[in-house]
């Protein structure tokens, strides 16, 4: 693998001078990052007929983790020569997120500027449109950002730019894979010698800690306002990682907002207990309600709401519900004051230790409640469809 | 470029997914702002075709549109109108803590003159009304357009755009005057209202019939 500076130019060889210290240093990480993508050695190979998108720049940097660091150290990397092989690989990380997994979120543009101005937006169209001298600096200021955002009890991490294009518009995609501790096998080679392992560091394709962003548009000022996500450590208890990625680094929120998101999904739900056709079905609904009024994770979609709440058949009802059709993988952060608002989730605790709870309905059939003096006297009626053990109550 | 009647073809086509978005953004502006008070109403409306291409031939000798079909940030519009001037941040507050904003400007004239008052801004179209359609269709809009007014700015502003922006050439100088007169009267009107409200959410209530 060989990381050079984009062009001869001034600006691009000093950047390139700064940088050789530290590749010197992580020269063998890079390595190992190289063998893991079964990385051919440079060569001017031409790029693949694409079917799809031709990549035109791809930039590496190995960063270090250096949040709050008064004097940080630039993150070595730059252009990557001869981009066929690892952009594949790129694309094969891209498609194997599936489409469930992508969070939509917006940048957080300065409104009072008159370019829509934002450090990663700026950072991101100069990469794509700018000149080889000015993407080159882009790429590395977005490898500075990210390291200055990184917290230092964090591994250091590989950082991959890819530009492509295809006849309709540009991409950008940032991919973040963090270093992992790895064995390396080799069989034996030669008579007399057994196996070697190895054990040493490597950039991770598959970690779960791997992020990405991907921007898509052209260049102008309707474009580069979004991205797609992917960040698995979105719902970490840990608020500094559930934030890291979006808030952090890419300065960006949910697109589909707290208040608007927690409607969608009681107005879904709501709905589907209505038009359940059975008890059973029902149950499942309102168990799912409670399991989202009880839950510690922050942010919900309706797809997962779907996948990890219910079975079926209340999973496929509830993700046939013409909003949920159109929203389901829109991730947001769920309101839970709002959320017992809007279904109407009622809970009476009666003097014998009885809990009886009543979501998505203002007149809870069975249910009678009746004045008694200064109290209020509770009759509930109706058949037992399900029984279950729980530490709390609704 | 497109020709005009390419565009004008294009635009209409669109038509009906853009109304689909206009009533999904005007419900969900509504849901917004259900616990808001003193809101007057709350409109969407799509950009006719006629208007769509007049803006765009008028755009074109500055080149600010390379693809207008995506660049006309103004395809769907809403309205908001409140009752007191206090209410204007209140609103933009709530709306830009579920829609995102890319661009808020405050349409003002100098402070030595009189005239039209708004506030323009500019969201992201969120996913859950962008039709699958226009995910990642380079020439689909991606933003919409948000005015938020007071009753007393809408009402200057808008018999004002249909007398003076349309022919600000011919106006004479009494009529501009006479335009300049009917804003300072509405942004009279809109202070004194203010002033009013204030001095209710802080004045004790005076019940009929006791003594003072």
């Amino acid at each position: 693998m060989r990381i050079e500076a984009a062009d001869g130019t001034k600006r691009s060889k000093m950047l390139l001078g700064r940088w050789h210290g530290n590749l010197q240093h992580r020269a063998s990480k890079l390595s190992t990052f190289a063998c893991l993508f079964q990385y051919q050695p440079y060569s001017a190979e031409p790029m693949p007929p694409s079917t799809a998108a031709q990549t035109r720049r791809l930039y590496a940097f190995e960063v270090p983790p250096q949040r709050n660091v008064e004097k940080p150290l630039p993150p070595a990397g730059g252009l990557v020569q001869a981009a066929t092989t690892v952009s594949v690989a790129i694309d094969e990380s891209t498609e194997s997120i599936s489409v469930g997994k992508w969070i939509d979120a917006d940048l957080q543009i300065d409104s009072a500027s008159q370019d829509r101005s934002h450090v990663i937006r700026n950072l991101a169209i100069a990469i794509a449109f700018g000149s080889d001298a000015d993407a080159l600096s882009g790429a590395a200021q977005i490898a500075a950002h990210l390291s200055a955002c990184t917290d230092r009890r964090s591994k250091d991490s590989l950082l991959m730019i890819v530009v492509a294009d295809d006849d309709k518009a540009t991409e950008v995609k940032l991919w973040t894979f963090p270093q992992d501790s790895v064995f390396q096998f080799s069989p034996s080679r030669r008579l007399g010698k057994g196996p070697s392992v190895q054990a040493t560091e490597a950039f991770s394709r598959g970690s779960h800690l791997r992020k990405a962003a991907v921007f898509r548009g052209q260049n102008r000022r309707t474009d580069f306002l979004s991205c797609r996500v992917v960040d698995f450590q979105v719902n970490a208890s840990a608020r500094a990682a559930a934030d890291f990625w979006i808030e952090h680094f890419l300065d960006a929120r949910l697109s589909l907002g707290s208040a608007l998101g927690t409607k969608i999904l009681a107005k879904v739900l709501r709905e589907t207990v209505g038009a359940a056709c059975n008890a059973e079905e029902r149950l499942e609904l309102v168990g799912a309600a409670q399991a989202l009024r009880q839950s510690n994770r922050e942010k919900w979609s309706i797809a997962s709401v779907a996948d990890e709440l219910l079975r079926e058949p209340a999973r496929s009802n509830l993700l046939a519900h013409p909003v949920a059709k159109r929203n389901k993988d829109s991730l947001f952060s769920l309101d839970r004051d709002a959320f017992d608002k809007l279904i109407n989730f009622r809970v009476y605790q009666l003097d014998t230790g009885v809990w009886v709870s009543a979501p998505f309905t203002d007149e809870p059939e069975g249910v009678e409640i009746e004045k008694a003096g200064d109290d209020r006297r509770l009759t509930a009626t109706g058949l037992v469809v399900a029984e279950t053990v729980r530490s709390r109550h609704a | 470029m497109l020709s005009e009647a390419d565009l004008r073809s294009r635009y209409k086509d669109r038509l009906p997914v853009l109304e689909q978005v206009r009533q999904d953004l005007a419900i969900e502006t509504s849901e917004i702002l259900a616990e808001v008070p003193h809101i007057d109403r709350i409109s969407y409306r799509v950009k006719s075709i006629d208007r769509f291409v007049e803006k765009v031939r008028e755009k074109a000798t500055n080149s600010v549109y390379n693809e207008p079909l995506r660049e006309v940030e103004d395809q769907i519009a809403g309205r908001v109108l409140v009752l007191f001037r206090s209410d204007l941040a209140v609103v933009m507050d709530a709306i830009c803590s579920e829609f995102t904003s890319v661009e808020l400007r405050r349409k003002a004239p100098r402070t030595t003159e009189f005239g039209y008052e708004s506030d323009h801004s500019i969201f992201v179209i969120p996913p859950q009304v962008m039709p699958s359609t226009w995910k990642n269709a380079p020439s689909a809009p991606a933003t919409f357009e948000l005015q938020v007014r007071t009753l007393f700015q809408h009402a200057w502003a808008e018999p004002q755009h249909d007398l003076g922006y349309k022919s600000a050439k011919n106006l004479s100088e009494d009529s501009e005057r006479e335009l300049a007169w009917a804003a300072a009267s509405a942004w009279g009107a809109d202070q004194a209202l203010q002033r009013v409200a204030e001095r209710l959410s802080i004045e004790p209530k005076i019940e009929p019939g006791s003594a003072t």
